[in-house]
């Protein structure tokens, strides 16, 4: 059943998700670096 | 400053595989996905290839600094700032869009229609939802310097000053709503995207910022702070931005913005250059090992001063220095200056929107020093809140998306998930505070007077 939400944080210096549980607690965060030149 | 566009992609598709994954749960249980992202960074690409032209030109980037000063003296600055409620300059995304259409020769292709602006959001977008859709939201439009804040639409004065043709301009829908449905082979279901949002923005919903007045401060490298400004255009003063804090069922609502430049930069200074302390949260208790600075203030202006001084010219300077002061005393100083930089904003923002808001809320690396949080309070005898959920940016993103796909009503029934970890409550005589108030004005004149000769004899 549909019921987590899930976020993407595409900032300066890393690409993060994030899955929410339906009370808004952060479940599972993954997050990669990348290069800047 | 740049970004390969392929790794911004890469990055993130492998980012969410990873957290669905480590989530334990199945893609179909995802309702729906937002977007947060660094705003004003800026990509050009084919409209039948979806080939960039150029790398993402990252906000931070003053390659166009130049320009923008040209439009200054040309007398352009007060068109920009009525219509987009920007300030002229080289971080947003307009010239930089002028810098890659002349670098790389291509105006007669944008005007045939033949590329695609958008900043990040828009090119994750186009390159993760199915079909293609080249959409941004009001938020991210309200960073490119080419948006009417007030009509909610490209501006074609603005479109004309920058020479951009409209047709290379990205659909601009509400903040919360359907944007389309990611890849089926991303995750293996066609995951619902009902929310697109810059990062400031995000983490201002994701602190439940509904009313006007709800303020919230970012404590990175720098400060954003911005502040609901309710459902009217604001007029901004000395140097704060007007933007859009998101746009919902067609309603949108604004924020005044504002940055202190240097804040956790501070602490680094402390750590990598005088190495006083080893780590950022040694700062606490260096700080807390003193009663007061004993009368050191420092002006932490490495780069110039920020709203509501904006001095470029400025740089950092040590006040107050007596045969006693110690690195205590500086590191004291330090933490301070953070807090009276913000409070300046705070102060600035509630006298334009004529409201004085009850409590702020922060997020962000520095919150984590609870001698800096109680100093914030007292200082601007406001109560501090300090959230269980640091990822404000992403759960402002999830939230949105949440009410875009109706599973909310509105913002108020989203706020239930907002959850105060701690509350620091201001606890200084007011007349201690006053003494400490004009001690850090006239350390700011200090700088700003050194500023002023620096301008007539430029050393650095």
């Amino acid at each position: 059943m549909a019921q987590y939400l899930a976020a993407l944080d595409q900032g300066t210096t890393s690409s993060r998700a994030i899955v929410f549980s339906p009370e808004g607690r952060p479940k599972a965060t993954a997050a990669f670096e990348f290069a800047q030149r | 400053m740049e970004h390969d566009p392929d790794d911004l992609i890469a990055s993130q598709v492998k980012a969410l595989s990873r957290a669905v994954s480590e989530a334990g749960i199945n893609a179909r249980d995802i309702a729906a996905l937002g977007i947060a992202n660094q705003r004003e960074t800026t990509l050009v690409w084919e409209r039948g290839s979806g080939k960039p032209v150029y790398n993402a030109i990252v906000w931070q980037c003053r390659r166009t600094a130049g320009y923008i000063h040209g439009l200054k003296r040309a007398g352009h600055a007060d068109l920009i700032q009525a219509k987009s409620g920007l300030m002229p300059d080289a971080y947003f995304s307009a010239s930089k869009i002028r810098w890659i259409l002349d670098e790389m020769d291509l105006q007669g292709r944008a005007e045939a229609g033949e590329l695609c602006f958008g900043t990040v959001d828009s090119f994750l977008a186009y390159n993760l939802l199915e079909g293609r859709p080249h959409v941004t939201d009001a938020t991210n439009a309200s960073r490119t310097m080419l948006y009417n804040l007030g009509r909610q639409d490209w501006d074609d004065d603005l479109l004309r000053l920058f020479g951009v043709p409209r047709g290379m301009l990205p659909q601009v829908k509400d903040t919360a709503g359907l944007f389309g449905v990611l890849r089926p082979d991303i995750l293996g279901a066609p995951v619902p995207v009902a929310a697109m949002a810059g990062d400031q923005q995000a983490a201002l919903f994701g602190q439940a910022c509904f009313a006007p007045g709800d303020v919230k401060n970012t404590y990175g490298t720098g400060c954003f702070m911005l502040m609901n400004a309710g459902e009217n255009v604001p007029v901004p003063q000395g140097g704060l931005l007007a933007t859009t804090a998101w746009r919902i069922k067609g309603q949108p609502a604004f924020a005044l913005e504002g940055s202190v430049f240097t804040a956790g930069a501070a602490i680094q200074w402390l750590r990598d250059e005088l190495g006083i302390i080893k780590d950022a949260a040694e700062s606490q208790a260096l700080a807390e090992s003193v009663p007061d600075t004993q009368g050191v203030c420092l002006v932490p202006a490495f780069t110039g001063l920020g709203a509501p001084h904006w001095e470029m010219y400025a740089r950092g300077t040590l006040t107050g220095l007596t045969r006693g002061a110690n690195k205590a005393h500086l590191a004291r100083a330090a933490l301070e200056a953070i807090a009276y930089q913000s409070n300046d904003l705070l102060q600035m923002m509630a006298a334009t929107l004529g409201r004085r808001p009850r409590d702020m809320k922060v997020d962000g690396g520095a919150t984590a020093n609870d001698f800096l949080m109680q100093f914030q309070a007292d200082i601007g005898d406001i109560r501090v809140l300090r959230p269980a959920v640091r990822e404000t940016t992403a759960l402002g993103a999830a939230l949105l998306a949440g009410l875009g796909i109706g599973m909310f009503r509105n913002p108020r029934e989203a706020a239930g998930r907002w959850l105060l970890e701690r509350e620091f409550i201001p606890d200084m005589a007011p007349d201690k505070r006053q003494q400490l108030l004009s001690g850090w004005e006239r350390a700011v004149k200090t700088a700003l007077y050194e500023a002023g000769s620096r301008r007539e004899a430029p050393c650095s």
